[in-house]
């Protein structure tokens, strides 16, 4: 559940993250939106915001913001939140004139069940270096990583995950939730396991003929500025760079 | 551009989709070793490779096709004059 924080004309929203709270130990809160006119307004806001923190034992308090707002970039800093990561938010409209591969390549999609979650989650586990959480390094890098074997455990318990197969093979997971309203994909988390790297483009492929074939006309991802591998092949399968994402967080 | 000229066209294939000089091709290149050669290129080259020697490449040897010279003997299975 959201909360906002606002005078009118400036707002900050945040919410409590359990997922992550769930892996790291101990209590998380998400900064999802700082709207701010001036340096001096942020100042009561951030106030109130770490206020409710306290009341609700948040000891970890991160967020993203456009990294084209310098007044919350500046705001933020002097506060005493440090920058963490940048990352990328990505798009595809429609799904004609991917890149060619040898059809034989393209592995297909099934809805994951309970008994694939052991694997799935060694997938998310030994081979996702980049994911869709902040890249922090005070953080246990072990737990970072439990972050994104707990995720894909969830979305496979929500219907929202696929494995990749290839000949009876897993090769991969790919997970997106379509809007209610059919209008966009948000790509969640998609990869190739290590011995099938090389079929990395095949199964982006396959996951963006599949949202075609459904009638979604875009899709949506964010992407670490980190993972140039990830950033190359958006590149290659024609996906337009949208905003650039300021990373920050901070103890308390 | 690449203005090498080599009469190997398994050579041939790779510096022209990897976009690098034949000179720098040769049987113990590997994948990931540079820049060129990543997953996505590698599809490329697969392509390539089946388009220049008229053969089918299987996915285990897609994924075993870890240097120029596995492609190679790859192709040579094939029955391509490599």
């Amino acid at each position: 559940m959201n909360v906002i924080f606002g005078n009118g004309e400036d707002r900050l929203v945040a919410r409590l993250t359990p997922w992550d709270e769930r892996a790291l130990g101990f209590v998380t809160a998400e900064v999802t939106a700082v709207e701010i006119s001036s340096i001096h307004a942020a100042g009561p806001l951030l106030e109130q915001l770490e206020q409710w923190c306290h009341a609700n034992a948040v000891r970890y308090l991160f967020g993203r913001i456009d990294a084209a707002q310098p007044i919350a970039k500046a705001a933020l800093l002097l506060h005493g939140y440090a920058f963490m990561e940048t990352s990328l938010t990505v798009s595809r409209s429609g799904f004609a004139n991917l890149p060619q591969v040898p059809r034989g390549m393209l592995p297909t999609l099934r809805p994951a069940t309970a008994d694939d979650i052991v694997e799935l989650r060694r997938i998310a586990a030994n081979d996702f270096t980049h994911g869709r959480f902040l890249e922090d390094p005070d953080i246990d890098p072990q737990c970072a990583t439990l972050r994104t074997a707990n995720w894909i455990e969830d979305l496979v318990k929500d219907d929202l995950a696929f494995v990749a197969e290839s000949r009876g093979r897993t090769i991969g997971f790919h997970a997106e939730r379509v809007a209610a309203d059919r209008s966009n994909c948000d790509l969640l988390l998609t990869g190739a396991t290590g011995a099938y790297a090389m079929l990395a483009l095949p199964l982006w492929i396959t996951a963006l003929e599949s949202l075609g074939a459904r009638g979604i006309p875009q899709c949506t991802t964010l992407v670490s500025a980190a993972n140039t591998g990830i950033i190359n092949l958006y590149a290659r399968l024609g996906f337009h760079f949208n905003r650039t994402l300021f990373g920050f967080r901070k103890f308390l | 551009m690449n203005d090498s000229v080599t009469e190997d066209k398994v050579v041939a294939v790779f510096a022209r989709v990897l976009g690098i000089p034949a000179e720098s091709v040769n049987d113990e290149l590997r994948y990931a070793t540079i820049p060129q050669w990543d997953s996505i290129a590698h599809m490329s080259v697969v392509a390539a490779l089946e388009e220049a020697f008229g053969v089918m490449i299987d996915m285990d040897e897609v994924i075993d096709m870890s240097s120029v010279g596995k492609a190679r003997d790859i192709l040579r299975k094939h029955g391509a004059a490599v």
